[in-house]
């Protein structure tokens, strides 16, 4: 077993940050601590790091208990979002900085650290770059150094809070994808935070998907995309419209239109009393199609992009956004103002507490 | 750029404002200084020679500038130890003790100056200390690093504790990640942060020691060649009016300080080097 | 958890010290260096004056303060700040116009000009004045025909004190009108107000507090000014003796408690400068960062 958090908690004064937070991640996994600000996925990070310190609970690095194990015992490696380089040193002081500073028994001859500091310069692709301070580079280019210089120590964890959250949209983009490559080379375990749900779906091979202090879900990218367990973890991982409904004889009756979808794949949970849809799961159509009911009018059209995006409010005034393909707006010939008939493909709704 | 700025400029009183900041300036500061130095150049070389040259401007110029230099660094190590306590600690009466660092700015140096003396006199309630360990404080240049060191300590407080308070906790957070000690995570990472402010307020205090009169001359004693700094020797050479002698070591004076802060300020510029890349 | 609890008796289970700070031995130490520190240069001085001010009794320090002498340095250091700050805060107010309302060449220069005086030893601030209007200096034997006297008399103190005070108020506007911008001036003016109209309803209730900031600066400076003073001033008493300079004068008598009587007096001025100082800074906290960003570029 990689990293065993067992009932952690942590407080900041009245906040609650994290609440009995219970987590197992496989050695060499690459996992993503996915949620929105404030759902304490950094907190706990912090505290794998040990940088930040757990009210109650314990965790076990490789099966070892790090509860009295200072920071610099860990052998985590941590990558902030900010860099948080050491502006006063070169890209090679930087990345040597974790093997000078160790017991003169234990630390690394010369040439030993200018190996490994060129070697890991390769590993991120700025061997160029070794005398250049951190002012003097972009910023994919000095996360890159970060996380050399958090891989330079050869720790057993490797943890990333926001890695790319400062980065512009190319750039993050570019850089987690090489994230992924890395990780598929080096296979250290691995943890990083996000808010970016397509980064994160992207990269990890689990996501652990966290809400005010607390775990919501946790699986692989496929897994919690098709079968989010609740609402909250469905309206993360993309856009929602949410209907009323009623259900009669196991079929949802969205209340005011009257749809049933009987043809759509459905995953409907019998006394559910609201049904949730994806913005592209709707059969958009200009005539009313067998049962369809939801009858709709243009407000906008955003054509730009791969996907049509439309918006349009039903005639009970709700609002709901519905995503085209380029052929299909084509062949509609849509236009603001237009009446058209929407059937969900399909619908998510989930037991209620 | 700025002469085509000055003419969109739709705020009146550039005529004005400016033409009275430079008479002002002028007749009040520029003119009078410069007086310094056209009577120093009236002299012949070797009258100013044997100004400069006697032993007893010679020693009063190494006082001066030795002292500084010590009371200075010590305000560096001290002054780091007050403004780290007041950033990063809390205690019981640190509003009081933060409020306090400013004193040495607001009290009257005259004030200061003898109340220094009154304490650290051997009779007095920490010279008596001194004196039985056989260390005499007053009316030496001990006194003089003494008083020097009060002037100094509000210039690198007041220098380092914004830099201190403002400055990236992820870099330290970084430094143990990585393995490094608290200690060398001191060495390696915070120091080498705040050295260019350090520097600029080991800089102020020592532009202000080699300068400071009225809070030595109280607690140094003033024997010519032994404990007379250059501000006294200038004023016994007015007293004398022997204005020669008072105009060629206070322009000297003046020079070298100049010299000296213009140094620092190289090196604090050399110091930054790291940080100036950024605007490019 | 629990039987590791019982391993280690003799350890704190969690980790005491928080990641980013020393371990307790060391913060003691240093917190208590500091108060010794600060004890022993700052808090000790201040105590010992009161102490010798009221030593020989509140009545013989109430003589003391109120003899003639004293009486007359009290109030040709109340002349003197009279004269030399309102003159200095115009300055300063015109300066900083200058400086930030305007793009010019050779600013920097002009602002370290304005600086000159911190970095000039008060004693050589002092004999310039002397090498101008004293009996040798260069319009001395024409002051001397027309019966005018500067050094050694009131005005040569009220002139130094100026020089030394110059660039008090300046400074703490220059900044603060930096960072302030001159977008709502322009507005004004656009809007059809006059330049006038426009500093004093615009302008002038956004730097009040910076201006009163300096304002206190440069008045606890221009009372406790010493060097200069002392050399332009001559030590007549009752004529040309400031509350700094009769301290010295009675201190030099070996007059210790009368001298300390009047320094607490100054004492006072001075942790009243503290207090309002204090106060101010909370209303000017919103350019503290641009301020000090500007104390590091200029000194001081």
């Amino acid at each position: 077993m990689g990293i065993e958090i067992s009932g952690v908690s942590k407080s900041f004064g009245k906040f609650v940050a994290l609440n009995n937070v219970h987590l197992n991640i496989q050695a060499g996994e690459l996992i993503a601590l996915l949620g929105p600000s404030g759902s304490g996925k950094t907190t706990l990070l912090r505290i794998i790091a040990g940088l930040e310190s757990a009210d109650a609970g314990e965790i076990r690095l490789f099966n070892e208990d790090t509860m009295n194990k200072k920071v610099k015992d860990r052998m985590v490696g941590f990558v902030f979002q900010h860099y948080a380089l050491f502006r006063h040193m070169t890209v090679f002081d930087n990345i040597a900085f974790g093997l000078r500073v160790r017991p003169r028994r234990t630390r690394p001859a010369k040439t030993e650290i200018r190996d490994k500091v060129f070697s890991l310069l390769r590993l991120v692709q700025l061997e160029h770059f070794s005398d250049h301070y951190p002012a003097q580079l972009s910023g994919g280019q000095r996360q890159r150094i970060a996380l050399a210089r958090a891989l330079a120590v050869e720790p057993k964890v490797l943890l990333l809070d926001e890695p790319f959250g400062a980065l512009d949209a190319k750039v993050r983009k570019e850089l987690r994808r090489w994230l992924r490559r890395l990780h598929d080379e080096i296979h250290v375990t691995t943890v990083f935070v996000t808010h970016d749900q397509e980064e994160a779906l992207e990269v990890a091979d689990r996501l652990v998907i966290m809400n005010n202090g607390g775990i919501e879900q946790i699986g692989t990218p496929e897994d919690v995309y098709h079968n989010p367990v609740n609402p909250f973890v469905f309206n993360f991982l993309g856009d929602v419209n949410l209907f009323r409904c009623r259900m009669e004889n196991g079929v949802p009756q969205i209340i005011g239109h009257g749809s049933e979808a009987t043809d759509s794949t459905m995953s409907v949970v019998p006394e559910a009393s609201q049904v949730y849809v994806r913005p592209h799961l709707f059969d958009v159509s200009l005539l009313p199609n067998g049962s369809t009911r939801i009858k709709g009018t243009i407000m906008h059209i955003n054509p730009a992009g791969p996907t049509v995006k439309l918006e349009l409010v039903s005639e009970w005034n709700e609002r709901i956004d519905v995503n085209i393909t380029q052929e299909k707006y084509q062949s509609l010939k849509l236009n603001t103002n237009m009446t058209v008939f929407l059937k969900p493909i399909q619908m998510h709704s989930f037991r209620e507490p | 750029m700025t002469k085509k700025k000055k003419k969109q400029s739709v705020i009146p009183g550039f005529s004005m404002s400016m033409g009275l900041t430079l008479s002002y300036l002028t007749l009040i500061v520029l003119a009078p200084l410069s007086m310094l130095f056209i009577r120093a150049a009236g002299l012949n070389v070797s009258e100013i020679k044997h100004i400069l040259l006697s032993e007893r401007t010679l020693s009063a110029f190494a006082l001066s500038f030795g002292a500084s230099l010590i009371a200075a660094l010590i305000n560096c190590i001290f002054g780091f130890i007050v403004a780290w306590v007041l950033v990063r600690y809390t205690f019981p009466g640190k509003v009081f003790f933060d409020a306090f660092v400013d004193l040495p700015f607001a009290l009257p140096t005259a004030v200061a100056g003898i109340s220094l003396t009154s304490l650290y006199m051997t009779s007095g309630w920490i010279g008596r200390y001194f004196h039985i360990l056989g260390i005499k404080v007053a009316y030496t240049r001990i006194g003089i690093i003494v008083a020097l060191t009060f002037i100094g300590l509000p210039f690198v407080v007041r220098t380092l504790q914004p830099v201190l308070s403002d400055m990236d906790k992820q870099a330290e957070e970084a430094a143990v990640s990585l393995g490094a000690s608290r200690w060398k995570t001191f060495i390696h990472v915070i120091l080498p942060e705040i050295s260019p402010a350090l520097l600029t307020g080991f800089a102020l205090a020592l532009a202000r020691a080699i300068g400071e009169y009225g809070s030595v001359v109280f607690i140094s004693g003033n024997m010519p060649n032994r404990t007379e700094i250059v501000p006294l020797l200038i004023m016994t050479r007015l007293e004398e009016y022997d204005y020669s002698g008072a105009t060629v070591i206070a322009a000297f004076m003046l020079i070298v300080s100049f010299l000296l802060l213009l140094m620092i300020n190289l090196l604090q510029g050399w110091g930054q080097r790291f940080q100036e890349a950024e605007k490019l | 958890m629990k039987d590791y609890r019982s391993k280690n008796e003799d350890v704190p289970v969690r980790l005491k010290t928080h990641p980013l700070t020393e371990p307790w031995p060391i913060r003691l130490l240093l917190t208590a260096v500091a108060f010794i520190f600060l004890g022993l240069f700052l808090i000790m001085p201040l105590v010992i004056v009161f102490y010798n001010a009221l030593a020989e009794g509140f009545i013989a320090f109430k003589n003391v303060i109120t003899n003639s002498e004293a009486l007359s340095s009290i109030r040709l250091t109340l002349i003197v700040i009279g004269l030399a700050v309102p003159m200095n805060i115009v300055f300063g107010i015109l300066a900083a116009w200058a400086v930030t309302k305007f793009s010019f060449r050779g600013k920097q220069i002009l602002i370290s000009f304005i600086d000159l005086p911190l970095t000039v030893s008060p004693v050589i601030s002092g004999t310039v004045f002397i090498l101008i209007f004293g009996l040798h200096g260069v319009l001395g034997e024409w002051l001397n025909s027309i019966h005018v006297k500067i050094v050694f008399a009131v005005p040569g103190i009220v002139l130094a004190t100026i020089f030394v005070t110059l660039p008090y108020v300046a400074r703490e506007l220059i900044p603060l009108m930096q960072a302030q911008g001159s977008s709502d001036e322009e507005a004004a003016v656009t809007l059809g107000a006059s330049g006038w109209k426009t500093f004093f309803k615009i302008t002038l209730p956004n730097i009040k507090w910076g201006l009163f900031y300096g304002v206190i600066l440069c008045t606890a400076r221009a009372i406790g000014e010493f060097g200069a003073v002392s050399v332009v001033s001559g030590h007549i008493r009752g004529k040309t003796v400031t509350m700094p300079l009769e301290v010295e004068i009675l201190y030099n008598e070996y007059n210790f408690s009368a001298a300390f009587s009047i320094a607490s007096l100054l004492a006072l001025l001075s942790l009243a400068a503290m207090g309002l100082k204090k106060l101010t800074q909370n209303k000017t906290e919103k350019v503290a960062l641009e301020h000090e960003k500007f104390l590091n570029i200029t000194g001081v």
